[in-house]
């Protein structure tokens, strides 16, 4: 069945990223909004055959409240939807990671009855993994909004891989396409020194928006993140590794996870999870 | 080669198709990456795009940016217009219930009890409610409001299961009155509506 509004990731790199359960939801909708930036998005979804409408072209403006235009877009695709439903939301990368609007379209959905249903896409994430070779099963990881971090000066834990998020957005909720100067990235480079030595790496990872993109890779110490703020657009993404390792705090539980006698008390010997 | 002023002048319809194309069609994305040469044919690239397209390093990424820029100034849609959220509608008075929480203290003096009021259910544990009903008469032009107080045996608060990204105001009367004003109108002319369903959700962040 299909709901009166899916939301979709297109994905990171392009149309290549769609998931085959997106695009079958882009072709039943009866008209496709979309808000991705990708130079090829909007032609492939054209020739999906429902009408498509463009929503970042429409409400973003240089100096405009990012906030607002967010608020444009759950109103256009929540309008659509009482009026033509169902209709589509497609989003660059993973729909609901760092995107406002489709919280905006849940909660206006379920004050109007209206169905919403969100498939996942390609994230930052998930392409930041693969050029990072990064697992986060084995020292956890931490990530935070740059922005967020400051605000409300998060916790630092310097033996979990640290990932930022939105360093090209730093210190405004305004959209703006301007470089940033080496002072916007100063109570950044604060915040960080607390937790991390000068020498510790960086690194700035701009993944890539196209086939024929490679992703764009900077790796410097922390003591230059300010001097590196003029390259630090709004694709941009810090990792830190970890700067020490947590030793085991339970022995005890080390001795018994190869232990067959500890795996049978906390199992059930009637048979298999269902 | 052309100069700078030569390659601004050619139309940027050419970028936006290569890159496209090479996005879309996987044959035509292989010949890209194999022989970039060979696939500019029947493309009309300036030269500098050509030699940024062949080296496919990072310096694409300012080709791309200037495809995208010119499909922004090409392929506006017309979108309506936002309407300006109207300001919120009053409220009808909906019953309140207010948490009584006592704590007893240990002191030098003896027992003493500490009490905090609140809309909140206590976060401490058991509480005791007070429902505060509204009754509302019309008197003149004003509107008389006396208070019928009723005690209630309130449950433990409840903790919340699901945590819910962003703290709309769901439950709020206001924006359930927003909704049904929204539900109201017809279809066609409900944006200013919606406006105001905005900001009744988003009214406590």
């Amino acid at each position: 069945m299909t709901a009166d509004i899916t939301i979709v990731g297109t994905g990171i790199t392009g149309v290549e990223q769609v998931t085959r359960e997106a695009e079958r939801a882009l072709r039943q909708a009866t008209r496709i909004f979309y808000n991705d930036p990708g130079v090829a998005t909007g032609a492939w979804l054209a020739s999906l055959g429902p009408p498509v409408q463009p929503l970042w072209q429409a409400h973003y403006g240089e100096g405009g409240s990012r906030v607002a235009t967010y608020r444009a877009m759950a109103i256009d695709v929540v309008e659509a939807a009482l009026d033509e439903g169902p209709v589509a939301l497609a989003i660059h990368g993973h729909p609901l990671v760092f995107v406002y609007t489709p919280f905006l379209v849940r909660d206006m959905a379920d004050l109007l009855g209206l169905e919403v249903r969100v498939l996942p896409g390609v994230s930052a994430t998930a392409c930041l993994f693969a050029e990072l070779m990064l697992d986060p099963g084995v020292s956890g990881l931490l990530m935070y909004e740059a922005t967020d971090l400051l605000l409300r000066r998060r916790t630092l834990v310097p033996d979990v891989p640290l990932i930022l998020w939105q360093v090209g957005q730093l210190e405004t909720r305004l959209h703006t396409r301007r470089r940033s100067t080496p002072e916007r990235l100063v109570r950044l480079h604060r915040a960080l020194s607390e937790a991390y030595p000068p020498t510790h790496p960086v690194t700035a990872l701009h993944v890539s928006h196209h086939p024929l993109l490679p992703s764009i890779r900077q790796d410097f110490p922390l003591s230059e993140l300010c001097e590196r703020a003029p390259t630090l657009d709004h694709g941009v993404t810090l990792y830190l590794p970890p700067a020490t390792t947590r030793p085991v705090a339970d022995p005890e539980l080390l001795a018994q996870l190869d232990s067959p006698a500890h795996l049978d008390r906390i199992t059930a010997a009637d048979g298999l999870a269902k | 080669m052309p100069s700078r002023a030569a390659r601004c002048a050619l139309p940027e319809s050419e970028l936006v198709r290569y890159l496209q194309m090479s996005a879309l069609d996987d044959d035509f994305r292989a010949l890209a990456q194999a022989d970039p040469t060979a696939s500019f044919a029947g493309f009309d690239l300036a030269e500098e795009d050509r030699a940024v397209l062949a080296r496919q390093d990072a310096s694409t990424l300012a080709l791309l940016a200037r495809a995208v820029s010119s499909l922004v100034g090409d392929g506006a849609v017309g979108v309506p217009a936002r309407s300006e959220p109207t300001a919120p509608t009053v409220q009808a008075l909906d019953p309140l219930d207010l948490h009584l929480h006592l704590t007893p203290v240990q002191t030098a003096d003896g027992l003493r009890h500490q009490a905090t009021l609140s809309v909140e259910p206590s976060a401490q544990g058991a509480s005791t409610q007070i429902r505060v009903r509204p009754l509302a008469e019309p008197r003149g032009e004003q509107l008389a409001v006396h208070y019928q107080v009723d005690l209630v045996r309130a449950d433990p608060p409840r903790p919340t299961a699901v945590h819910r990204t962003w703290d709309h105001a769901v439950d709020s009367p206001a924006a359930r009155d927003a909704a049904a004003r929204v539900l109201e109108a017809p279809a066609g002319q409900r944006r200013e509506a919606l406006g105001a369903l905005v900001d009744a959700l988003t009214e406590r962040l």
